[in-house]
């Protein structure tokens, strides 16, 4: 072969091959996104830190009077809602780590890619978020029953005998997890919404403006 | 659109060819070349600000659309091996109008069997850069350069004897 003669032929050949400019602005749109979701993911992981250990310390102060079995159920259940919640970061880490390389924001197929990876994300932060309710209404009944944690388990695991005694009790607490499923249902959509619904929805605007240019 | 963007633009409608011939080099059909030709646009543009006059623009474009294109493949996996030459043929015609040169075309379709940095190579070589300049571009020694080149060349030598073609 002769690289020459070859040399030669890869100058002369034409390059007139039709390959559309990228649109600048998108990458400054979708770069402008990515800086704010990045900023909302590390926020909201600051602020998951504080709340894991402030609830940590929960038992620690007198206000609480959290000991005993009380105590090791509180952990055990601060250890399962830390490790739910791992899931999800992980998640979130990746796509912050994906973000930061070479393939972001170029093509409308990595842009696609990084939509379903921030979808995913998300729904991974939902479900984490339900799956922990159970725990989360164990975490608020050992809070507010202070130093009678083992009372009120022992009355509502005779469930039958404490709705004739005490009737109030039962309906109380079943007034409060509902409220309390409601809250945590809300605050997690909330935070959806807040920190992560809105870019989804913009770069899902910026893939249909580019896939109708 | 503001200046600097127009000015860009201009730059590189004016050494496109450039950027097509490294599209070609590494990637085999016209949707992979779009997207890396885009990705490279797009990385040029984002370190455009920091651009000093230097170097000629193309210099620079050389060595930001080389490594775009060595991370992205290296990364994607997107490098098709094809198993005949038929199909790389066909690949190649449809690519764009090759009928005059088909030493060019059967090169396009043995070059999609090179890594990133033998394509890297060659590219500069056909370029017409001297071992000096390829060895810069590519941040390796000038004898390294060398070395690698002429392997390059003797892989691609191989590659298409194995099709059975001989130029």
């Amino acid at each position: 072969m002769n690289f020459d003669e070859l040399k030669k032929s890869w100058q002369q050949q034409p390059t007139d091959e039709d390959l559309q400019n990228p649109n600048l602005k998108y990458y400054k749109e979708v770069g402008n996104i990515m800086g704010k979701l990045r900023k909302n993911i590390k926020r909201e992981f600051i602020s998951w830190a504080v709340c894991m250990g402030f609830l940590f310390l929960v038992p620690i102060l007198p206000i609480y009077k959290i000991e005993g079995y009380a105590a090791f159920a509180y952990y055990f259940f601060i250890v399962q809602i830390s490790l739910s919640s791992l899931l999800y970061y992980r998640r979130f880490f990746y796509l912050v780590k994906s973000t930061k390389k070479i393939e972001l924001l170029a093509s409308k197929e990595h842009l696609l890619k990084l939509y379903y990876d921030l979808k995913y994300a998300v729904e991974t932060y939902r479900i984490a978020a339900y799956v922990m309710i159970p725990q989360a209404l164990f975490l608020y009944l050992i809070m507010i029953a202070q130093n009678r944690t083992t009372v009120w388990f022992d009355r509502l695991y005779h469930f039958k005998e404490t709705f004739q005694q005490d009737p109030n009790f039962i309906v109380w607490m079943i007034l409060s997890a509902i409220a309390s499923i409601i809250l945590v249902v809300g605050l997690t959509e909330f935070m959806i919404r807040a920190y992560y619904s809105n870019y989804i929805t913009q770069i899902k605007e910026k893939l249909d403006q580019m896939e109708a240019e | 659109m503001n200046p600097s963007e127009i000015e860009f633009l201009r730059l590189i409608d004016e050494n496109k060819g450039i950027l097509v011939k490294v599209s070609r080099m590494y990637m085999d059909d016209h949707e992979g070349r779009q997207d890396l030709y885009q990705e490279i646009v797009y990385q040029l543009w984002k370190s455009y600000a920091t651009f000093k006059q230097q170097s000629k623009f193309s210099t620079w474009m050389y060595r930001v659309a080389l490594n775009t294109a060595m991370v992205l493949l290296k990364k994607e996996k997107k490098h098709q091996i094809y198993d005949t030459l038929e199909e790389r043929h066909d690949f190649a015609e449809e690519a764009y109008d090759t009928d005059k040169d088909e030493q060019l075309n059967v090169f396009y379709q043995a070059v999609q069997e090179l890594n990133a940095i033998e394509k890297a190579l060659i590219f500069l070589f056909l370029e017409g850069q001297s071992h000096r300049e390829i060895a810069e571009n590519l941040g390796i020694s000038e004898v390294n350069a060398r070395v690698k080149l002429n392997r390059t060349k003797e892989r691609i030598q191989q590659i298409i004897k194995k099709y059975k073609y001989e130029f």
